[in-house]
């Protein structure tokens, strides 16, 4: 009886070890229906080309886009979406302009002209105001201040900065108030929250050596332009971030991006909750401070591909929205409708490369 | 395989082989169920990405009216670029099914047929996983639709060489594992086996050790388990049986001692002849030495006699039986029990002395009736003549009343003697020791015996170290001693004869020989002279008149022994004989002490 059952256990085993290499859960050559796994496909309600160029702002109403327009995307144009897609050429020089941005009252754009150095191989940045009729320009910073061409507006004023100094400057009544970092900080992405008072930014802190990009917070309610400022460090290792309401960013991990959402009291985080993990690059809040839009690129290897995802905060549900393209612009958010523009780089004509933008209506389940 | 050792290391392999084949068997199951979710999920987002990549051309390039025929028209760019999206063969197929387009050259076909119908069976997306020229391959379909229209089908294969590498290196890894596994298996199994099984192997050299009688072999253990537990009880258990083997040998020495402390032999036997227990009687009566069964007395048949009457049923037989020059008691009786079963025993008495002592209280009765019945005779016969013939003659008459007087006076002798010896028989004498100079006594003895000898003109002489010891012992008893020696030599002696008496000492006794040249003693009468009521031929006797009841040496062995003396005697016929008396000399310091 003993060696009757070893004997059979023996085959058993024999049997396990030989059909070991079968799939034994999934058959082969036999067709099986996929319904366990979750469809991430969102909606997209229309998907149209509006015109050539990089999307850059969109104004306040939702009416007008800003776009890096010409050959080769060097000029400033002004698209009307309400008037059949009329564009109007707002800057045109020989020089370079981006980072265009309108002001809270449109009626006056921010604008970065870049020229470059013929000593030092790089480029120098000044921050330009242009009435959106195109009436008068305004240098807002001096030429020989070579600021980072990174700045964020302050209702109709714009903060951008150089070497140590943070400069909150009034383009109106041309006042500037300068305030000392405790550091020279390499920013990438700046944003002022004018309700709290606050300065976020993203920036890599040029005196170490590392090249991770942590979050800063300053906050400037009675703050003093004459005492060096500490910046609060919020969270390191920062791809992107956003505030709406909440603070967003994307953090790095070990081998994927995170988007968090952080609780704030003052300049500390009192919490974190992590809403999504996967191949991210870059965040934008919409005036629904529920819903995000983000980009993600296939996979490590190929970052230059990049979807654009919904994310529902709440239920924590992301939605694709479009194929993997190659992106050339951020994504600009109308901040009335579910709405946004993204421009796409098509392939070029002539050896010229050509941008095209695009505009898509999606719908949040 | 009979051994513990092979069984141990034939289960070991087994289910070393049992383990590994399960674990093989979870970790490639595990592998690829794990491959194949992920797979789904990677072809799931790629399925959207070429969906979303196509409605967008579509919605950029065509318009609703055409839509379907745009994307016919367009299938092979798409295919080419979601192939450059996805990481997956790409083939489009129309709503009849018919393929459209392929990523890749359409000479290398493959074939989606049955993923493709049961996507349009079902309208849902579905997978398949195939094994292609030994690579393994996920092949997926899904519909394509767009603003509800549907247009045609996307179908996908997703290479899973990521997985078949995977399970190749595991397998690889497995077989090596599993080869080092079952030798280092063996190596380790061998190792611990011997380590285990030693507690098993003192347990077996220690029964051995046991049954070869050594009952002192403990086995030492010091793990608290349970070869531990094992041990311990075994340990108990030789403890144990070592006591009880040592009780049953001491009770055994003790019934063996009582044994041979008996004066009979003793023979207990089975009922089919075997010997249960025998002692060492049995070797001086029958010359056999632990005899096993009752049919090795071949000579001794009176055994078996009585053996097979007990065996028919006899309860109780006595028998006698000449033997060996002696006469032996039988008596045989059954064991019984009510336990056992019946056994027999059988007692062998040695009653030679008994029935020599009776033979010679028999000749003592019948000489002392002989010696009492001649005065007697005598006695009557002078007065009946006296008497029937009325003798006046004062001669005979005087000489009538002489004869009788002589056998009144010997009758008296006899009967004092017998007294003498029935006294000596029934109670310790009471002696009453001194010190005494050996010296006088003798020559006390002597002037009185020269009277005894004068009239058969014998001479006795007597020689003596001047500074013989002084003995203790009491003096009347010592002297009725010699006297008796001495009276003996007399009356065996010729007329004219010489009795020599030498007294010596050496350095603890006192030696007194008597030396007569008389008729002397025979070698056969020389071991029972001694013997009460012997008595030497009669008419061997140089002395008329004074024949005794054979007790004079009796008594004066006796009084020897109660002096802790010895007595020996040498004597040749018609030579004479000479008669020695050893008597121990007196430790003057336990006299002093006794007597102070």
């Amino acid at each position: 009886m003993k060696t009757k059952t070893m004997f059979l256990i023996l085959c058993c085993s024999i049997a396990i070890l030989l059909t070991g290499c079968t799939s034994v859960f999934i058959h082969k050559n036999e067709p099986m229906v996929v319904d366990d796994v979750q469809d991430t496909l969102g909606t997209v309600v229309s998907y149209g080309l509006l015109t050539t160029g990089i999307v850059q702002d969109i104004s306040s109403d939702g009416n007008q886009l800003l776009l890096l327009s010409g050959s080769p995307y060097n000029n400033i144009s002004l698209l009307n979406l309400t008037d059949s897609g009329k564009l109007v050429s707002l800057i045109n020089s020989d020089k370079t302009e981006e980072n265009a941005v309108f002001s809270m009252d449109k009626k006056n754009i921010f604008y970065i002209e870049s020229t470059e150095k013929d000593t030092e191989n790089s480029n120098q940045y000044q921050l330009f105001s242009s009435t959106v009729d195109k009436s008068s320009v305004v240098a807002i910073s001096a030429s020989n201040e070579n600021i980072n061409p990174i700045f964020c507006l302050n209702g109709n004023s714009v903060i951008y900065s150089y070497d140590q100094t943070l400069v909150f400057a009034d383009p109106l009544s041309e006042e500037q108030t300068k305030y000392t970092l405790d550091k020279n900080y390499a920013i990438h992405h700046l944003l002022y929250d004018s309700k709290t008072q606050i300065l976020f930014f993203l920036a890599n802190n040029t005196t170490e050596e590392s090249s991770m990009n942590n979050l800063y917070a300053i906050n400037f309610e009675n703050q003093s332009s004459s005492k060096t400022i500490v910046p609060v460090l919020l969270a390191d290792n920062i791809v992107d971030f956003e505030y709406q309401g909440s603070l967003y960013y994307i953090q790095n991990r070990n081998n994927s991006r995170a988007i968090m959402k952080a609780e704030l009291s003052g300049t500390k985080i009192s919490a974190t909750h992590e809403l999504y993990t996967g191949n991210l690059s870059t965040l934008k809040a919409t005036n629904d401070s529920n819903i995000l839009l983000f980009t993600k690129y296939i996979d490590q290897n190929n970052q230059s591909l990049r979807s654009i995802w919904v994310l529902n905060v709440q239920t924590e549900k992301a939605q694709q929205l479009t194929s993997p393209q190659i992106l050339d612009s951020e994504i600009i958010v109308n901040p009335n409708q579910n709405i946004f523009y993204f421009s796409v780089e098509d392939p070029p004509v002539s050896g010229i490369p050509v941008s095209s933008i695009i505009r898509v209506e999606y719908k949040i389940e | 395989m009979s051994t513990y050792r092979g069984r141990m290391i034939f289960y070991n392999v087994f289910l070393y082989f049992i383990t590994v084949s399960l674990v093989f068997f979870l970790i490639i199951q595990g592998c690829q169920v794990y491959f194949i979710t992920r797979a789904k999920n990677e072809v799931t987002a790629y399925k959207n990405d070429a969906l979303l990549s196509i409605r967008q051309d579509l919605l950029l390039f065509g318009n609703k009216t055409d839509i379907n025929d745009a994307f016919d028209e367009k299938s092979q760019e798409f295919t080419k670029t979601i192939a450059s999206i996805v990481n997956c063969r790409v083939l489009l197929y129309d709503t009849e099914t018919n393929l459209l387009a392929d990523s890749q050259s359409l000479m290398d076909a493959v074939d989606l047929t049955k993923e493709i119908q049961a996507t349009e069976e079902n309208d849902a997306a579905v997978f398949s996983l195939r094994d292609i020229n030994g690579e393994s391959y996920l092949y997926y379909s899904v519909p394509l639709s767009i603003d509800n229209q549907k247009i045609g089908y996307l179908g996908m294969t997703y290479a899973m060489a990521e997985m078949d590498d995977l399970i190749d290196k595991i397998i690889f890894l497995l077989i090596i594992s599993f080869l080092i596994g079952i030798i280092f298996l063996f190596v380790f199994t061998f190792a611990y086996v011997n380590y285990f099984i030693k507690p098993i192997k003192d347990l077996t050299h220690i029964s051995t050790e046991l049954t070869d009688g050594n009952y002192n072999a403990y086995i030492h253990y010091n793990h608290h388990d349970e070869i531990g537990d094992l041990t311990q009880v075994f340990n108990k258990m030789v403890s144990h049986v070592s006591s009880s083997i040592e009780q049953l040998t001491l009770e055994r020495e003790r019934l063996a001692s009582v044994l041979a402390s008996l004066d009979d032999g003793l023979l207990s036997l089975t009922r089919d002849g075997q010997v249960l227990a025998s002692n060492e009687k049995i070797k001086t009566y029958f010359n056999i030495i632990h005899p096993k069964s009752i049919y090795e007395f071949s000579h001794q048949t009176f055994l078996k006699d009585i053996f097979n009457a007990l065996r028919d049923g006899q309860k109780h037989i006595v028998k006698e039986v000449e033997s060996n020059n002696m006469t032996l008691l039988l008596i045989g009786s059954p064991i019984l029990g009510d336990d056992i079963a019946e056994n027999y025993l059988i007692i062998i008495r040695n009653i030679t002395a008994t029935r020599q002592l009776q033979h010679e209280q028999h000749k003592f009765i019948s000489s002392v009736s002989h010696e009492l019945r001649t005065p007697l005779t005598t006695i009557i016969g002078y007065t009946d003549f006296l008497i029937r013939r009325k003798i006046v003659d004062l001669d005979i008459l005087n000489h009538s009343h002489q004869n009788i007087h002589d056998e009144g006076q010997r009758l008296l002798r006899l009967v004092d003697e017998l007294l003498t010896v029935n006294s000596y028989d029934q109670m310790e004498f009471n002696y009453h020791k001194t010190l005494l100079n050996l010296n006088e006594l003798i020559i006390s003895v002597v002037d009185q015996m020269r009277f005894k000898a004068k009239p058969k003109n014998i001479e006795i002489t007597y020689q003596s170290n001047q500074d013989i010891p002084p003995i203790f012992g009491d003096l009347d008893r010592l002297k009725q001693m010699f006297i008796n020696i001495i009276h003996n030599a007399i009356k065996y002696s010729d007329s004219g004869d010489i009795i020599k008496i030498l007294a010596t000492s050496d350095e603890s006794t006192v030696n007194i020989s008597i030396r007569d040249y008389g008729v002397g003693i025979s070698p056969e009468e020389l071991d029972r002279i001694f013997n009460a009521f012997y008595r030497i031929d009669e008419d061997r006797s140089r002395s008329v008149g004074e024949g005794g009841a054979g007790l004079g040496l009796y008594l004066v062995k006796q009084i020897v022994n109660k002096h802790n003396g010895t007595i020996g005697i040498d004597s040749v016929i018609n030579e004479g004989t000479n008669l020695t008396v050893s008597l121990p000399i007196a430790d003057q310091s336990v006299f002093s002490e006794v007597n102070p």
